[in-house]
């Protein structure tokens, strides 16, 4: 019984992984992981782009309205510099997406108790 | 593409589809990706290329960004409405009636043709039906007009045939008129199309 309940379990957490891995999580990590890039210093759309990691997949186009939702929520603040002759807007990492970083690596350590809870089930799968 | 032909195209994509400040915010981020690939050591060319389709850009960008211009329906713009109702009501039956006579001319066709068939078809039959006492009365009208019948029969059929073979052409170019009178209504990805 208390095998069959494990098992659905599994299935359970496997059918979230399998759908929000792809759109929810992956969308929230993007997030994070565009900030973690500010955090080291301000710093203009194409660095973002270089800096984050290439797994999370992010695009010129999925950067922009990424950064606007971001400016929207207090989390990065915008200015313009002069570039060798042109304009260049560098974002900035506000207190409150500093704040929301830390947030997120709190809410993580739940996340990973969950995925030993899951990597377990595999180990004591014995079929 | 060159760098001011995508943002040219960008730019007349996002038209209409985002509000027009974002409209510049968009095509001043892509302008300052493309020039920061080119300073990288990328061609101007290939640092387009990267920015992908401009297509898939504004289709992104609406997805992304849905703050689509709101019309301010206000009372200026209802009276403009109604007083400039003489010109754009007439343009707008007169389109109507355009669109009216363009399916009656595109039916013509068949109609003439199915009319044709048909009265080919009934003439001929009535004439082969009427050639048997006309051959009792005199031999010779009879064969004649079992003749002619026939022919008519055959002209007929043929009528026949090439009209069914117009009206799937005909049916295609109504098709293909609805499609382009709702695709003005109904944009969809290719916004370039």
């Amino acid at each position: 019984m208390k095998k069959m309940r494990l098992k659905t379990e599994v299935v359970i957490y496997s059918a979230m992984y399998s759908i929000f891995m792809d759109s929810q999580l992956k969308k929230g990590l993007i997030e994070y992981g565009v900030l973690a890039s500010l955090a080291a210093g301000d710093s203009y759309g194409y660095q973002l782009l270089k800096n984050c990691p290439p797994d999370l997949g992010l695009t010129q186009s999925t950067l922009y309205p990424l950064l606007k939702r971001l400016e929207l929520d207090g989390r990065v603040a915008t200015y313009a510099q002069l570039h060798h002759g042109r304009t260049r807007n560098y974002y900035h990492l506000t207190a409150l997406g500093r704040q929301s970083i830390r947030d997120f690596v709190e809410q993580w350590d739940q996340v990973q108790t969950v995925a030993g809870f899951i990597k377990r089930s595999l180990e004591n799968d014995t079929q | 593409m060159t760098r001011n032909d995508f943002l040219a195209h960008l730019r007349t994509g996002l038209k209409g589809h985002v509000a027009p400040s974002e409209v510049n915010r968009l095509c001043a981020y892509y302008d300052e990706m493309i020039l920061d690939l080119m300073e990288s050591g990328k061609s101007e060319a290939e640092a387009v290329e990267a920015m992908g389709s401009p297509n898939e850009l504004v289709y992104a960008a609406t997805q992304s960004t849905p703050t689509a211009p709101q019309r301010q329906h206000h009372w200026l713009l209802w009276t403009l409405v109604i007083l400039g109702s003489p010109l754009w009501g007439s343009l707008a039956i007169a389109a109507g009636a355009m669109g009216v006579c363009f399916e009656i001319m595109l039916w013509c066709v068949p109609l003439v043709g199915g009319c044709t068939a048909a009265g080919f078809l009934i003439g001929g039959g009535m004439s082969v039906l009427m050639s048997v006492p006309a051959f009792v009365a005199v031999p010779f009208y009879g064969i004649t007009e079992l003749g002619v019948g026939l022919a008519c029969v055959g002209g007929g059929i043929i009528a026949g045939w090439l009209t069914f073979a117009v009206i799937k052409y005909c049916a295609l170019a109504h098709g293909w008129a609805f499609r382009s009178l709702a695709s003005q209504f109904n944009k969809t990805k290719e916004v370039f199309a």
